[in-house]
């Protein structure tokens, strides 16, 4: 949808440090339905993953500061902040009642999901190991480069790829 | 295989970044030309996966939240922008704020420092720098006749201790001093001119430059000029002149004041103003002469009366 070049990005973020008010409003639609995305691939709920989107954009402006480009991209610092949310979030709710994610169906506005494949991808998700199923969700899900996969996960790109390639291979069985 | 599966990796890579099929998919042979195809396969129905978006309301609502959070974190960094630079540059502020502690110190240790002090070097640099940045020359010319005083303080000092050493150097400093005080006098353009002249004439009457008094001692001085005077380290006497020396006055004997009042001529005149003392006070001074008087009984008095 937002397809910035990390130039741009840059630009906006150096804006954003000094408070500039369009420069966080560009970020906020960029980065939100990535984040939302994979925020609600990972809880599979949509009031959770609302909780978590909107921290993690609160977040961003708290620390926004503190960013720098050394570590991680921006899209990936941010998913990084939902990934540690939702991390959060599974240590306080392992005891609750797991949430039939099927539900959530309703809220999908786009027509050409077809609810039969969209639990079928989320239940062959589910049998990936987690290095596997990260790889995917952030690849296909947040839409993060492989560099920024990489970067995410502080693996090198050709492993990336590895891992990306295996993934695939396992989940063509199951699709 | 290894290699195989680096390479169907490697154009997986390229084609899920946009790049046209056409440039990889020629090279690939049927088998791996499939496996490549059904991994996309998988990658399109992942990408099914990711096109739900979030409720409107909700995108809405937060953006209004988020925009609200940012305008209040812009207040807030705009009123506490002193305190962010300082946490930011913390180190760098600490070590420039000791640095600064550290040197003002110093400076004001240094003012009265004495030639043979550590410091010393350290007052006259500030005293060079002082002089430097005083563009106004009336200004300028007070700080040289404050640091001719500065250095005739020294050199009292140096007398003092008998370090005699420095002294020529500190007399060479007062007389380009003079000099210079001289040449900003007679440049134009200076206010109170007339009140720097009598400054600088002070200073040379009451200091002796170059072993000669500029002016001869006024007979009516003042207290303070004469305790300087008297003190005065660069005070050298004229050999060639002669001293006069104070030719002392016999003292007048006092007058007893235990001998009785004598009987004077007319020629002689009686010491007006000299009181007899009362004996009360006398006898409470206790002085040897009335030790060796001997105290009146009762049983002498008696005698004195009967006689």
């Amino acid at each position: 949808m937002h397809e910035e070049s990390e130039k741009e990005i840059k630009k906006l973020v150096m804006q954003a440090k000094k408070g500039d008010l369009m420069a966080f409003s560009k970020l906020y639609e960029i980065n939100f339905t990535p984040i939302y995305r994979y925020a609600f691939s990972k809880v599979r709920d949509k009031h959770y993953a609302e909780d978590i989107t909107s921290q993690t954009f609160l977040k961003m402006v708290d620390s926004i500061e503190k960013f720098t480009w050394r570590e991680l991209p921006f899209k990936a610092w941010l998913i990084k902040i939902a990934h540690n949310l939702s991390i959060d979030h599974f240590r306080r709710t392992t005891k609750e009642k797991s949430v039939d994610y099927y539900e959530e169906l309703d809220y999908i506005e786009d027509k050409a999901i077809n609810g039969v494949l969209f639990k079928k991808v989320l239940e062959s998700l589910d049998e990936l190991d987690e290095k596997h199923r990260n790889v995917v969700l952030l690849r296909f899900i947040a839409g993060l480069s492989c560099k920024e996969t990489a970067a995410f996960m502080r693996i090198s790109q050709d492993n990336v790829r590895t891992i990306q390639h295996r993934a695939l291979k396992m989940l063509r069985g199951k699709l | 295989m290894k290699r195989n599966n680096k390479n169907i990796e490697f154009i997986l890579e390229q084609m899920l970044s946009g790049k046209p099929k056409e440039d990889f998919t020629n090279d690939l042979d049927n088998e791996k030309f499939c496996e490549v195809k059904k991994a996309l396969g998988v990658v399109d129905k992942l990408k099914s996966l990711a096109s739900f978006n979030a409720d409107k309301n909700f995108r809405d609502r937060l953006k209004n939240e988020f925009i609200s959070k940012v305008k209040m974190k812009k207040v807030s960094l705009k009123s506490g922008k002193t305190s962010v630079i300082f946490l930011r540059f913390k180190k760098s502020f600490a070590i420039s704020l000791a640095f600064l502690l550290l040197s003002l110190g110093t400076a004001l240790a240094s003012t009265n420092a004495m030639p043979d002090s550590p410091l010393y070097p350290v007052k006259k640099a500030i005293e060079a720098i002082n002089k430097t940045i005083s563009y106004d020359g009336r200004i300028r010319a007070l700080k040289i006749l404050n640091f001719n005083y500065r250095r005739v303080r020294e050199i009292k000092y140096l007398q003092k201790i008998g370090d005699n050493k420095k002294i020529p150097q500190l007399m060479k400093e007062i007389n380009q001093n003079i000099k210079e005080l001289k040449l900003i006098l007679a440049g134009g353009n200076l206010t109170n001119k007339e009140e720097l002249k009598r400054k600088l004439n002070n200073f040379l009457k009451e200091q002796y430059v170059d072993g000669k008094p500029t002016k001869k001692e006024s007979t009516s001085k003042s207290k303070n000029q004469q305790v300087q005077n008297t003190i005065n380290p660069l005070s050298i006497p004229d050999k060639t002149k002669k001293v006069q020396t104070p030719v002392k006055k016999p003292k007048k004997p006092l007058p007893n004041q235990n001998d009785k009042p004598k009987n004077f001529s007319k020629d002689e005149q009686a010491p007006s103003k000299i009181k007899p003392i009362p004996k009360s006070k006398i006898i409470k001074n206790k002085s040897p002469l009335i030790k060796a008087i001997p105290k009146k009984t009762n049983s002498s008095k008696k005698e004195e009366k009967r006689k």
